[in-house]
């Protein structure tokens, strides 16, 4: 309830009343103890006495109401209303009150005494009974100047509200101040007594009564421990007030805008204010970390391909959660050729910011590796050998990658430290895919297993992350590889897959909730029907077949891409013999990209991209160097001088210019490459041109009569 | 086919040595191949013919050809006729394409070959 001024004012007109009763009964116990005689203390009738001090409250709450009638206006103003504080002015007024009061009773106490005793002349033996008098009565107006002060402070506080102060009121609010005016007084309280004691006591030849002594004495220091007592039970309570008022700060309640709880401006509500203050700095940092995350999130999501895709005979259906705005679960589906597309899962260690960033620097490096070479192990060790650079001991990142032939449905599978997929058969099977090795940005000299497997009709693919499998659910039961096994198991091969993946995720949401880490879920479905027709197109409609192979930088490992090369080249083309020409120019263009290129590093890859069409074949072969510019001279003088020189070296490239029907260099977003062009011959042009030159051997040997 | 190391068989024959190549020949083999001819004092003297038989080589790449090429004008600076059998057209086209039948001559088999050293001997 809002404290109006009228109410204020009456409450400090019962204080008023109250002290002075006190002080009268105080008076009367003094008087009857000291001067039973009735020739020392306040020389007035019972009945006057009680009326003096209604009197008295009467005109000390006149007083209070006239100097503090800018509060009492703004109390009544405000009540009702949202209450903002009261202003400076009228708080000047709130705090000045007390030490006013305080003030003008000790000033009230001095001119009493001067009044009372004004015609009263003293000689030698009244004199100290004077004394003892005027000690008495300073005594006791102190002593209420004391109460007063405490009690109306005490009383001013719910009205004392917290805003910002001029700096004049630094020294009044401290708490300090008040303190130390308080056990002055007290202490002052003391020693007047005493002196009462002294000065009442000593009649000149009197004997003075031991009992009465000890009476009088367990008196004041009664009066003295009870007035020490209740300021420090005030100054207690106000402390007690405060540090409640901090602690519900600490425990992050904030101080309510609309009521602001009573905080003197004293140190400790200083500090309340400091730490408010505080506490709403770090709120708004927090909202802006918050505003940021949410837009790393949105960059994330869209870094990330869309959820449904169709890639030929394929539909693939994808979706990944985060646990915090940002997650370390990534996947992608990377087009590589008419024929080929590549599907990769992943998951960083750790979570939060860190995990992210680790993320999306992964997802690019995949697809800028994976268009370099379509082979998932080479692709995970080369992102191994970057993540580890990049990063040390510091990230590891467990990734699967797959790369399907969309003409043939097979799949060359690879994982570093990724769960095994599951292939869901048509008839309800579910068959772990087993493969694995280390996670990437462990070992930078790792190498990662890869094994080959072929889709059938209908079969699902799916690819998930730890997150799905270390879900709890309301029982606290894991969900398990057996609570996944038993799902896939369920599923219906004519259920729409979008339909089936979402349905799946939202039973898991119902029953596990959000999970304390990311989930992912890749899933291929092979539509048997659309494969069909999409085979027969490609035999018409893509006359060009590619194929891809790739080798680190080690001299020998070319032959074996040769005869791949050659073996396909004699199924593609059976009718011409110019395989061992285009093996023989294929490795001489490796083996420059190896030495040339890549200058023999052994960790750096060599890629070969093979196409063969009906009348052509284009093979590039890419390195990962910074390009070279081949020297061939066709000139027979230099012939004849890398002939016999002492180290006969460069005929690589001679061997390519003879046996290739046109070459050249160049580089794009994979690298820099040789390009080399074979056309198709039958077999009776290099049978006849095989003769002919054989005939021309034949007669150049004997010309040279060997 | 995987990589086939390579191998050097050596034996001499009255008037000159034969050597029989087995495994793959690229540049790799150019230390086993010519390390023991460079010390060889006897070239252009007792020793006249080099044979190499490399029926059992079915890889050669440019590296493999240089090193034939060196052995072969090796031979020849020191008047040593170098003859070599069991090559496909393929590599014989190469042969010729770099030139290295200018100091190696190219024969279908090993008798065809002993046949001309004798003619030469005589």
């Amino acid at each position: 309830m809002e404290m109006t001024g009228y109410m204020l004012l009456r409450r400090l007109l019962l204080v008023y009343g109250i002290v002075l009763l006190g002080g009268l009964i105080i008076l009367q116990a003094d008087t009857m103890l000291v001067a039973p005689s009735a020739s020392a203390g306040l020389r007035i009738p019972q009945l006057g006495n009680l009326a003096f001090a209604l009197v008295m409250a009467l005109v000390i709450a006149g007083y209070s109401a006239w100097r503090m009638r800018p509060v009492l206006k703004e109390l009544d103003q405000q009540n009702g209303k949202d209450c903002t504080g009261l202003t400076s002015g009228a708080l000047l007024r709130l705090y000045r009150m007390p030490y006013e009061l305080l003030i003008s009773s000790a000033v009230i106490g001095v001119l009493y005494s001067i009044v009372y005793h004004a015609e009263t002349a003293p000689n030698n033996d009244t004199w100290l009974q004077l004394l003892g008098q005027v000690a008495g009565e300073q005594s006791l107006f102190i002593s209420l100047a004391i109460v007063l002060f405490t009690t109306t402070r005490r009383l001013f506080r719910p009205v004392m509200r917290l805003q910002q102060l001029p700096d004049q009121f630094d020294g009044r609010t401290s708490i300090a101040q008040p303190i130390v005016l308080t056990y002055a007084c007290t202490m002052l309280v003391t020693l007047l007594s005493l002196l009462q004691l002294t000065f009442t006591t000593a009649k000149t030849g009197a004997t003075i009564d031991p009992y009465k002594l000890g009476l009088i004495a367990s008196f004041y220091f009664i009066m003295s421990i009870a007035l020490f007592s209740y300021v420090t039970m005030q100054f207690r309570q106000e402390l007690r007030g405060l540090i409640r008022g901090i602690r519900g700060l600490v425990a992050g309640q904030g101080l309510p805008s609309g009521a602001l709880p009573a905080i003197l401006h004293d140190e400790a509500g200083e500090l309340a204010v400091a730490y408010n203050e505080l506490q709403i700095r770090i709120n708004r940092e927090y909202e802006s970390l918050e505003r940021e995350l949410k837009m790393a999130y949105n960059v994330q999501q869209k870094l990330l391909p869309p959820g449904d895709l169709t890639i030929g005979a394929y539909r693939i259906t994808a979706r990944c959660q985060s646990y915090r705005e940002v997650g370390g679960d990534f996947f992608d589906v990377v087009s590589l050729s008419p024929n080929r597309f590549a599907v990769m899962i992943g998951d960083v260690s750790g979570k939060g910011l860190p995990a992210a960033l680790i993320m999306s620097a992964q997802l690019l490096i995949f697809r800028s590796e994976i268009r370099r070479n379509g082979s998932p192990s080479e692709v995970l060790a080369r992102m191994n050998r970057q993540l580890c650079e990049a990063m040390g001991e510091e990230g590891s990142v467990s990734i699967g990658v797959g790369v399907i032939d969309l003409t043939t449905n097979e799949v060359q599978y690879a994982s570093a430290g990724h769960l095994s997929p599951y292939i869901i058969a048509q008839d309800g099977r579910v068959q772990a895919v087993e493969c694995s090795s280390l996670p990437i940005g462990i070992d930078p000299d790792a190498t990662y297993e890869e094994i080959c497997f072929e889709f059938n009709n209908r079969d699902r693919f799916l690819l998930y992350t730890d997150g799905l499998i270390e879900a709890v659910n309301q029982a606290g039961q894991m969900y398990s590889f057996d609570g996944l096994e038993a799902e896939l198991a369920s599923w219906q091969p004519e259920e729409d897959l979008t339909q089936t993946v979402d349905n799946w995720l939202a039973r898991m949401d119902h029953e596990c909730g959000a999970g304390m880490d990311d989930r992912t879920v890749v899933v291929l479905e092979l539509a048997g029907e659309y494969r069909s027709s999409l085979a027969s197109a490609a035999t018409f409609d893509n006359p060009f077949m590619t194929r891809e192979w790739a080798m680190r930088s080690k001299l020998g490992d070319e032959k074996l891409i040769a005869l791949k090369l050659g073996d396909w080249m004699k199924e593609r083309w059976p009718n011409t013999d110019i395989y061992e020409d285009v093996q023989s120019a294929v490795c001489e263009a490796m083996i420059n990209a190896i030495e040339h290129g890549n200058k023999m590093q052994p960790n750096a890859y060599v890629n070969v991209i093979a196409q063969i069409g009906g009348m052509l074949m284009v093979c590039r072969i890419y390195d990962e160097g910074g390009g070279f510019y081949p020297k061939l001279s066709r000139d027979e003088d230099e012939m004849r001088k890398k002939l016999e020189s002492e180290d006969p070296r460069g005929w690589g490239l001679v061997m390519i210019d003879t046996l290739a029907d046109y070459w050249t260099t160049g580089r794009d977003e994979r690298g820099f490459y040789t390009e080399l062009y074979f056309m198709r011959k039958s077999h009776s042009v290099s049978e006849a041109e095989a003769e002919a030159e054989a005939e021309a051997g034949a007669e150049q040997a004997a010309q040279k009569g060997v | 086919m995987a990589d086939q190391p390579f191998s050097i068989a050596l034996h001499r024959f009255p008037g000159g040595i034969a050597l029989k190549l087995e495994g793959d020949l690229n540049k790799s083999a150019e230390t086993k191949l010519l390390d023991g001819f460079e010390g060889e004092a006897e070239l252009g003297k007792s020793i006249r013919f080099l044979t190499i038989d490399l029926t059992k080589v079915d890889y050669i790449n440019s590296g493999g050809m240089a090193v034939l090429i060196r052995l072969a004008r090796m031979g020849s600076k020191a008047g040593v006729h170098t003859f070599a059998w069991g090559i496909t057209p393929h590599y014989e086209k190469l042969f010729r394409m770099v030139g290295l039948t200018e100091y190696m001559m190219i024969y279908p088999n090993e008798f065809a070959v002993m046949q001309r050293i004798e003619a030469l001997g005589q």
